[in-house]
């Protein structure tokens, strides 16, 4: 009795996975003789509409601007009006991708893989230099008239996603990075403004703590973001904006370490280990007076920050380093978007990826997205009576900046990246000293 | 019946009410000890369940505290940005798909394996239990190349067979070790009997082994629920894609809607409690029948 229960029982567990496997295979199994001749003989009408579909040309983009990116909402708009537009011709078609971590692993992977999307964005770190030696890129130089050219930043074209005389990648958004703070918190502890020196930022730090008040937020966590940026802005400031070309033997390494351990002394008790979240809690609740971001977080005062402290929020430069080789009022930034595409076999699809980026980075287009989402980019813009406040101080700011300096996640090899969280966390412990902490990351340069 | 007075001596008392505080003591020892445990593993479950019904200001600001208003909200957000229905959908799909077709394939590997001796069995055998050694991130661009090239990119079934391949090896290694312990005298039984080989696989040896298929199935379905890597790698559109990208559908370049994910992560764990209440006793006794052997 057991035993033919059993077998009803595998059976029909067979019979399942029978079922299964064929209903699953049947989608991609090759059609039968019966299916092709009553496709044969189908109406003229569908052949037509078939024929015309072949002339259409698909433009896969795999993208991050979607879900809850706050380009989303516009991105979305431009590709639907660009299909409108080439009806019939051409279509770009989305793969939404809102996690970056895996957009960059799955892109990486693409093209290693020698399948490259047709479109797709790279930030300054690490993968880009991947992507241009694989030789899967398009090369947009043929492309590239003064009318296009035209449209962008002075000299931007001329240095950024250039490799060996190639133009590969777009500069596309721009990431300026200065220092954001609760001008509410700060006249608490009697300032008006943001302080000049590094000096004075820490009395300022110490009036705040007495306050009982986070002066800056830091982390150690994930790519140790704002800590990193402010390494960055300290390392430049002490090194000049050229440091990074000297490599990490360079002194100013180990003289930002010291100050960023310091900076330590200044920042909430649950900084180490905490991911990006943890920062940006601390600021938007009102807890912290100091913090360092970009452009993209500004919707973000308005929408998770407490009552008010939109209202509060201004930015300046990061402090100099009095007797560094940095200058007042230097910024740091980095492209925080290239726009980039496969190397087409196909004349009229490379055309067509080309007539895309370029409705993509029209200045109509790139102000719209700009003022929607307080992103900045390459393109020019313009700065206007209705362009957002902070956003406009952070372009008239990082205009009349000495130097625009590239950030240590940018500039340094990606093992360093890597290393770097870890390293911090060991310098913010007291488990290693500055100059373990810069050994630290050359042992994982040199590996 | 009148009580009978059993006089202790003295002595003999103060042991047994020894004995007795410390036996107290014990229990309550065991008691503190087992809640620990339960609160160290409920806990982080019933913060990730009432920060879904939190506001993401209030989460920030108090991330310990009762939600001021309860956010249904966050669920229908969850549910209608991320498409997670659909997602839901798929995830059911392809996970019990490739578990069934993941376990036949165990099943016949590990029965040739456990019941037959031939020649190069262990190198086999080795060769299935050395997958479980390789990290499933050093196999993204084989697979990839591999789908692609099958023309499999975006289907259901690139991800389902994907997804058998890389449990074949623990699925394997944990069959096999419940087919060696049954009886050879059974199966010689059968063959006097009269059965062939695939009765003696699909009437003695499959039922005989049910324990360790749905241990090794429990695994498998709950790998392909919880898998990430290649749903994202192998897909592109919603019609195909898993619950697990639908969680990551709230996290962005700058930025994490963390009440709305926390809620799709809520909706995404159902299935796998479910899986464990109905199968929890061939769970355990599956885990355990392996300790006690000599």
């Amino acid at each position: 009795m057991k035993m033919k229960v059993s077998l009803k029982k595998s059976l029909s567990v067979l019979a399942a996975s029978g079922v299964l496997v064929s209903t699953v295979l049947g989608g991609c199994a090759p059609k039968t003789e019966n299916e092709a001749v009553s496709e044969a003989a189908a109406p003229k009408k569908e052949e037509a509409k078939k024929e015309e579909a072949k002339k259409e040309i698909t433009i896969n983009f795999p993208t991050i601007w979607v879900g809850t990116d706050s380009k989303a909402n516009v991105i979305s708009q431009l590709i639907t009006s660009f299909n409108e537009e080439n009806k019939g011709s051409i279509k770009v078609v989305v793969e939404e991708m809102p996690d970056y971590q895996a957009y960059r692993e799955k892109t990486k992977t693409n093209v290693i893989a020698g399948n490259a999307p047709d479109i797709f964005t790279t930030d300054n770190a690490g993968n880009t230099e991947i992507f241009y030696k694989s030789g899967k890129l398009m090369d947009f130089t043929p492309y590239l008239d003064d009318a296009w050219k035209g449209t962008f930043l002075e000299g931007t074209l001329d240095k950024e996603g250039v490799y060996e005389g190639q133009h590969l990648a777009i500069p596309y958004e721009m990431a300026v990075l200065p220092v954001m703070y609760n001008a509410k918190l700060l006249k608490q502890v009697g300032y008006d403004e943001f302080p000049k020196t590094y000096t004075e930022m820490f009395e300022m730090f110490d009036k705040l703590k007495a306050a009982d008040l986070i002066p800056a937020t830091q982390m150690t966590g994930e790519n140790a973001w704002t800590s990193m940026l402010w390494y960055s802005q300290i390392v430049t400031s002490i090194g000049g904006p050229d440091v990074y070309s000297r490599g990490l033997d360079d002194p100013a390494f180990v003289e930002a370490a010291k100050v960023m351990q310091k900076m330590f002394d200044y920042t909430s008790s649950d900084a180490v280990g905490a991911g990006a979240a943890v920062p940006a809690g601390h600021f938007l609740n009102e807890k912290a007076a100091v913090f360092m971001n970009g452009p993209w977080f500004i919707g973000r005062f308005k929408k998770d920050g407490v009552e008010g402290l939109y209202d509060n929020v201004q930015i300046a430069p990061a402090p100099y380093f009095e007797g560094g080789k940095g200058q007042a009022g230097g910024y740091i930034g980095t492209v925080q978007a290239y726009l980039v595409a496969a190397k087409q076999e196909d004349k009229a699809k490379e055309e067509a990826v080309v007539k895309f980026i370029k409705y993509l980075t029209d200045p109509a287009h790139v102000a719209q997205l700009s003022k929607e989402s307080g992103a900045l980019f390459y393109v020019k813009t313009g700065v206007s009576d209705d362009t957002e406040r902070i956003q406009k101080a952070m372009i008239e700011q990082s205009n009349a900046a000495p130097y625009v300096a590239n950030h240590f996640q940018a500039a340094m090899p990606q093992k360093v990246v890597t290393e770097f969280p870890q390293a911090l966390s060991s310098l913010a412990l007291g488990e290693s000293t500055p100059e373990e902490f810069v050994e630290l990351l050359k042992a994982a340069e040199s590996k | 019946m009148a009580a009978i007075d059993i006089k202790l001596p003295n002595e003999k008392k103060t042991s047994v009410e020894t004995n007795k505080h410390l036996s107290v003591i014990l229990n309550v020892l065991k008691w503190i000890v087992l809640m620990f445990f339960a609160i160290y593993a409920i806990f982080p479950i019933l913060w990730l369940l009432i920060s879904s019904f939190k506001t993401n200001a209030e989460l920030m600001s108090e991330p310990f505290g009762l939600p001021a208003v309860w956010q249904f909200g966050n669920y229908l957000n969850a549910l209608k940005a991320s498409n997670l229905g659909i997602l839901f959908a798929n995830s059911v799909f392809i996970s019990i798909a490739a578990t069934c077709i993941n376990i036949m394939l165990a099943g016949m590997i590990s029965y040739c394996i456990a019941r037959f001796t031939f020649k190069g069995k262990e190198i086999i055998f080795v060769m299935f239990s050395a997958g479980i050694l390789v990290p499933l991130n050093a196999l993204m661009v084989p697979y990839f190349t591999i789908v692609n090239k099958l023309g499999l990119y975006d289907k259901h079934i690139g991800l389902i067979i994907v997804y058998t391949a890389i449990g074949i090896p623990v699925s394997t290694f944990i069959v096999r070790g419940f087919m060696n312990g049954i009886p050879r005298e059974v199966e010689e039984a059968a063959i006097i009997d009269g059965c062939g080989f695939f009765k003696r696989f699909f009437m003695i040896i499959l039922p005989l082994s049910k324990t360790g298929l749905v241990t090794a199935a429990t695994f498998q379905f709950l790998t392909c629920w919880n898998e990430f890597v290649y749903s994202m790698l192998l897909t592109s559109s919603t019609k195909v894609r898993t619950i697990q990208l639908g969680i990551r559908y709230f996290t962005n370049q700058f930025s994490t809607d963390f009440v709305s994910m926390y809620a799709a992560i809520i909706v995404s764990i159902i299935p796998s409690v479910i899986c464990y209440m109905l199968f929890q006793e061939q769970i355990i006794s599956g885990l355990t029948s392996g300790a006690v052997k000599g």
